[in-house]
């Protein structure tokens, strides 16, 4: 279970529930380009008065680009890791102010597109079947709105998440309005007998998958150094046997979303631990290619490798 | 007779938490009445345990665990899983 460990690192002046209580009411009172006006500002303080924020961005960052531009020279990484984790700071308010309208009141249509990106047929044929499938996402652009391009395209979802410092709130009322199920997992073990039914009577089952939420964890290349991803969807996928489609929701321009489903990875194999890993393995590796293109909505805080 | 059967029934379970657990400890070991998901009187299972046992009593006995009522109630003790699997028909 989870050891509380992320959470601490979560722990920030502005991840309080009030506060993003009261962020979501203004923020939903107003004009969209008003509110990416406002986030820009507190977006603004908080990459100044975070320094562990912004040192976990900046090593995640600089690690990325040590992988896919190994030509930079020191000084030019170091400008563009500086850049970026700016870039990625006042994204996080974009993130935020539209995260606002979708838990608000105001009528969505309009306001945001969303664009279904991949091959969406294999989902289609999966859920023909009667049997659910599990969607694994990251902290990579808006995976609310992911949830909400799902709902919309017919799929029926059910976030599986832990409970956090702030965020559920909101995660609560966009899940409402969008039709979206939501099962947190905390410390009651049996919480997985709803994850259980709802793979078995046809729901997909979306999870976060890019931090090692528990002890239950494994290695995996990413970004040419192990990290450690949860190993829990891939046992959850053996165990009920349905395929994980990894799948993203991330934008280029404000309100434009793609919403990225990519092939499904199947969790089969003799020796179970073995199966287990080479989907993390595999899973790993998509991460690593939509984060590669997406690098300035990654919104991981958390240190994604060990600093040795 | 039954007794027997009883034995042979309550070991399965046991071996077969010792194996959805990976606990490094002999079915034998494993006490009748220990709960299975109390960290400091038990075995400390956590949630994922809880999926591998659903679906290994099903795969093995043949037995569904529907709902979490029905989870809370029959996956507390060896002795729960047992009781859950006579009355289930399971002989042994």
């Amino acid at each position: 279970m989870n050891n509380g460990a992320l959470w601490d690192h979560s722990r920030h002046w502005l991840n309080l529930r009030p506060i993003y209580a009261f962020g979501e009411w203004v923020l939903d009172s107003m004009p969209l380009f008003v509110g990416y006006g406002i986030t820009w500002g507190v977006t603004e303080m908080a990459y100044h008065f975070s320094p562990d924020q912004r040192a976990g961005i900046e090593a995640n960052v600089r690690q990325v680009l040590l992988h896919t531009k190994p030509e930079l020279s020191e000084d030019e990484r170091d400008r563009q890791v500086r850049r970026m984790v700016y870039r990625i700071f006042h994204n996080r308010g974009v993130w935020f102010a539209d995260l606002s309208v979708m838990a608000g009141r105001r009528q969505m249509d309009g306001l945001f597109h969303f664009k279904n990106v991949g091959d969406w047929r294999p989902l289609q044929r999966q859920l023909a079947t009667g049997r659910g499938a599990i969607v694994a996402s990251a902290h990579l652009g808006n995976w609310h709105g992911g949830g909400v391009a799902m709902a919309r395209a017919g799929v029926p979802v059910r976030v599986v998440m832990y409970q956090n410092h702030a965020g559920d709130v909101m995660d609560r009322k966009v899940a409402q309005r969008a039709n979206v199920r939501q099962t947190y997992i905390n410390s009651d073990p049996m919480a997985m007998m709803e994850i259980v039914r709802a793979l078995r009577s046809g729901e997909v089952l979306a999870m976060l998958v890019d931090k090692p939420w528990d002890s239950r964890s494994v290695s995996a290349p990413f970004f040419g150094k192990p990290s450690l991803f949860p190993v829990g969807p891939v046992k959850v996928a053996r165990l009920a046997n349905v395929p994980i489609f990894p799948a993203f929701c991330v934008w280029k321009r404000p309100r434009e979303y793609e919403a990225i489903l990519c092939d499904p990875i199947e969790v089969r194999g003799s020796d179970p631990e073995a199966a287990e890993l080479e989907a993390v393995t595999k899973l790993a590796r998509v991460i690593e290619g939509q984060v590669a293109a997406n690098l300035p909505v990654w919104f991981n805080f958390t240190p994604a490798w060990s600093p040795s | 007779m039954t007794d027997t059967n009883d034995d042979v029934l309550r070991s399965r379970v046991k071996t077969m938490i010792v194996e959805c657990a990976r606990l490094k400890i002999q079915p034998s070991e494993l006490k009748d009445d220990a709960p299975l998901f109390d960290k400091e009187k038990g075995l400390g299972l956590d949630s994922i345990d809880v999926l591998e046992l659903v679906v290994n009593i099903e795969k093995s006995f043949g037995v569904q665990i529907p709902d979490r009522e029905t989870g809370q109630k029959v996956l507390q003790t060896v002795n729960t899983i047992v009781e859950h699997l006579k009355a289930s028909g399971v002989k042994s």
